[in-house]
């Protein structure tokens, strides 16, 4: 979001040679980051990358959050955190701070 | 993988049986599948970790001694904490005495894809694998048609179906089991890990190496290159091993440094590249032997969770759910604990009146049957808080309370995982020491043993419930709440509030350097408990205590009425609490007295306070044997009103008030009064180091603790 709208004011004031590269990078922009938390409660998304979350990569992917497969953000726990997922149908739960470094492919609400 | 070595000496060996060992994701149904081959009582769990201990039991309905060894639930045969390194090396051979001839791994097909990984490492060690696929009609349920017989050729193993909550396929399971240990040869399997040829190129150079310097099949040599490359300290295990001289294994980890750089150069990871390949095998099984045939529907333990797990709802009803349980403890009890009461004394009188006078009439009823008698009373309690524990791990319970509590238990530097050892920690801080095996941090495990002896454990009740029902009027606050519940319930929370601050102050110097770990917990569908499991759990739990404890605390009971009898007043007129004061136990009393009087206690609390660092249920026997042999003439009057008859002889003042009540059972609340917890902390930490600290850490506590509470208690004029 912070990108978009920077390019928009760099549309204004940067050279022609920047403005091209940028916009065009930003529509069709595959690379666009998108985190497991930005998921609201009830939506699925597909796991792009588990590599991200230091140190409980191996873990979470053999839990099964692999890239390619679908997971849905079930719930926050009451206090906020932990999240509770749905992959391979069962139940999962993780810590935001984890739930935040895996990248999700962004999907249309259901 | 080395084949299964064939021992040195066949003949000499005593156990002729072959071993057979029993894995499966936590949940699966394993120990429900343990109980059903071996008859073996055991605990069935709901929530991770629940089988700690690795037991074993004889497979039932077959001619050849086959013994059946029940595993800690893993995900993965790459151990993230102890629980799951016990297993792994059982099952991987590397622990010297383990010879298993075939390994039954328990799949729960309603999740198929996450316990196949288990399987497909299994497949891979080169020993027999026997899958049984459990739990068919809840994936049915699910709208899941798994076909066997695919999953068997796809996997190249043996495949039983089982329903084992209904004794389903068991007999077919059980002859299987006979017949492959039978069959005995072991079969290599293909792994079915795919590497496109670039990634073969890349992993060439190792997997030469491993050829030549390992007797590794060709597959296995191919296994090993990809686990040694994804894994960041995978290859230290050939450096510790008798694998190679460690010249060769720099050559080795040269090899893998190579190949993981040629991969970052391509932009690829190397990371947990096993894992990924891994999963990209099981997805082709899956898509070959599982059907969806109708999309999912929100399942029945969804629908609960939205209340359980409920933002406002679920935090209310873990509260509500505890709050019963406690109150309930202590209403229900009631009636049973007076039957056991009027019972022991009842023996007492008859046998007072069938054996003579004399020293043995008065070792039998004044020293041991009024320590046990009095231990006794308080079986009904310890018998409905174990009731209502299993009740709860049975169900899936305890994993929802761990996801309401993460965030809480955070604040302390401990995550969910904690809760389930503290919250086992209410029945006995032994088993929930040992349950904290399954916490992957070893800052966070040493955090929770030290803490888990402040929850107020069953040993304890019997103190609250003397003291709480001699000196608490048994009246009620806002119409509900009775004041010995409540008073009860303050105590269990105060152990709370001391093992929160205690956490906080252990976690500066609890391995602080160490990384927090990542918190990783499935939630685990409800089952309906199994009522006849958890009655035999609080069986053998109740005949645990009868037994064990009551050994001790027997044998307690008989060197205190020694201590408290001995030696005999050479004056035979002298009252009789003139007599008890010039006895062992008298003079070691007084000896500690003027220690312990500031927080309200006189010298007979305080051999109640000795004994009971043996185990704290002991104080109620001593104080059982100290009445009893001072005055050996009223046998039929309860502990509970010799305690509140009690007068100080100097000046006629009640010993015990409230407050010193009180005073006592925070004392209680706060120290370290267990041998058993100490010796299992010794055993868990292996070391001195932490049962020291613990000792020293409670006994202060508890003394500032009682401290506040009688002084303070005094100065605003309430002793």
């Amino acid at each position: 979001m912070d990108q978009a709208r920077k390019s928009s004011n760099t549309q204004l004031t940067q050279p022609v040679q920047t403005i091209m590269a940028e916009p065009k990078k930003m529509t069709r922009d595959p690379e666009m980051r998108k985190s497991l938390l930005d998921l609201m409660p009830g939506e699925t998304a597909i796991i792009k990358d588990v590599s991200r979350t230091n140190g409980a990569a191996t873990n979470l992917m053999e839990m099964g959050l692999t890239a390619g497969t679908p997971v849905r953000l079930v719930k926050f726990a009451p206090l906020g955190d932990p999240v509770e997922l749905k992959v391979r149908g069962y139940h999962l739960s993780i810590r935001k701070s984890e739930a935040r470094d895996i990248v999700v492919f962004p999907q249309d609400r259901d | 993988m080395p084949e299964p070595v064939q021992r040195e000496h066949p003949t000499s060996q005593k156990d002729m049986s072959a071993d057979v060992a029993l894995i499966g994701n936590p949940n699966a149904g394993k120990t429900t599948v343990f109980n059903a081959l071996t008859g073996l009582r055991q605990k069935v769990g709901n929530y991770p970790g629940v089988t700690v201990e690795k037991k074993s039991g004889r497979l039932n309905g077959s001619n050849l001694p086959i013994r059946i060894h029940d595993l800690p639930g893993m995900y993965s045969l790459v151990p993230s904490s102890i629980d799951e390194q016990i297993a792994a090396d059982i099952i991987t051979g590397r622990t010297s005495n383990s010879d298993v001839r075939l390994i039954v791994v328990v799949a729960d097909a309603s999740n198929l894809s996450r316990n196949l990984y288990l399987v497909t490492q299994a497949v891979e060690l080169g020993r027999p694998v026997l899958l049984a696929l459990n739990m068919l009609d809840a994936a049915r349920a699910k709208g899941i048609e798994i076909d066997p017989a695919a999953l068997a050729k796809e996997l190249n193993v043996s495949v039983v179906a089982i329903v084992a909550n209904k004794g389903k396929g068991i007999p077919e399971l059980r002859s299987k089991i006979s017949e492959m240990v039978l069959q005995q040869h072991a079969q290599r399997r293909q792994s079915g890990i795919q590497l496109d040829n670039e990634l073969k190129a890349t992993l060439l150079p190792t997997r030469e190496w491993l050829a030549q310097h390992s007797a590794l099949s060709e597959s296995a040599t191919w296994y090993e290159a990809i686990r040694l490359l994804s894994t960041d300290c995978a290859v230290d295990s050939w450096a510790a091993g008798e694998n190679g001289a460690n010249t060769q294994v720099s050559e080795l980890r040269n090899l893998i440094e190579r190949a993981r750089e040629t991969l970052t150069a391509r932009n690829q990871t190397w990371q947990s590249l096993e894992t990924r390949l891994r999963y990209a095998w099981i997805d082709r099984i899956c898509r070959k032997s599982v059907r969806e045939i109708r999309v999912e529907e929100v399942s029945l333990s969804e629908k609960a969770d939205r209340v359980l797990t409920h933002r406002i709802f679920g935090p209310a009803v873990f509260v509500l759910i505890f709050a019963t349980i406690f109150q309930t403890i202590f209403a229900w009890a009631e009636v049973p604990m007076n039957a056991i009461e009027q019972f022991v004394g009842w023996t007492s009188t008859h046998l007072a009146t069938l054996l003579p006078d004399g020293i043995i009439q008065d070792l039998l009823i004044n020293g041991a049957i009024a320590g046990v008698g009095a231990i006794l009373v308080f079986l009904p309690q310890i018998m409905f808080l174990f009731f209502f524990l299993s009740l709860l791990e049975a169900t899936g319970y305890m994993a929802r309370a761990a996801f309401i509590m993460d965030r809480f238990m955070r604040g302390a530097g401990l995550s969910g995982r904690a809760v389930i050892p503290l919250l086992s920690s209410f029945a006995c801080a032994v088993p929930g020491i040992m349950a904290t095996r399954t916490i992957r941090s070893t800052r966070e495990r040493i955090i929770t043993i030290m803490i888990a002896p402040l929850m107020s454990c069953s040993a304890r009740l019997p103190v609250y419930a003397l003291m709480i029902g001699a000196f608490v009027p048994a009246t009620t606050i806002l119409g509900i709440f009775s004041l010995p519940g409540l008073t009860l319930l303050s105590m269990y929370f105060l152990g709370i509030v001391a093992a929160i601050g205690s956490a906080q102050a252990l976690k500066r110097f609890a391995g602080a350097h160490e990384k927090p770990t990542a918190f990783v917990m499935e939630l685990p569908p409800y089952r309906r408990p199994s009522l006849r499991w958890t009655l035999l759990q609080v069986w053998e739990r109740a005949k645990v205590f009868v037994t064990d404890a009551g050994k001790i605390i027997l044998a307690m009971s008989i060197v205190l009425w020694f201590l408290a009898s001995y030696p005999k007043p050479a004056d035979e007129n002298v009252s009789s609490s003139q007599a008890i004061k010039q006895t062992y136990a008298g003079q070691l009393g007084h000896i500690i007295e003027p220690v312990i009087q500031p927080l309200g206690f006189d010298w007979k609390m305080g051999i109640g306070l000795i004994t009971s660092f043996a185990a704290r249920e002991v104080l109620v026997s001593t104080l059982a044997t100290i009445y009893n042999v001072e005055g050996a003439d009223e046998n039929s009057v309860t502990l509970r009103d010799k305690l509140k008859n009690e007068r100080d002889p100097d000046t006629g003042q009640p010993v015990y008030t409230p407050l010193v009540a009180v005073s006592l059972m925070v004392f209680f609340v706060l120290a370290c009064q267990c041998m058993s917890t100490v010796a299992i902390v010794k055993r868990e930490t292996n070391s001195w180091r932490w049962p020291l600290i613990m000792i020293g850490y409670m006994t202060a506590l508890a003394y500032v603790g009682s401290l506040i509470v009688y002084q303070g208690g005094t100065f605003l004029g309430m002793g």
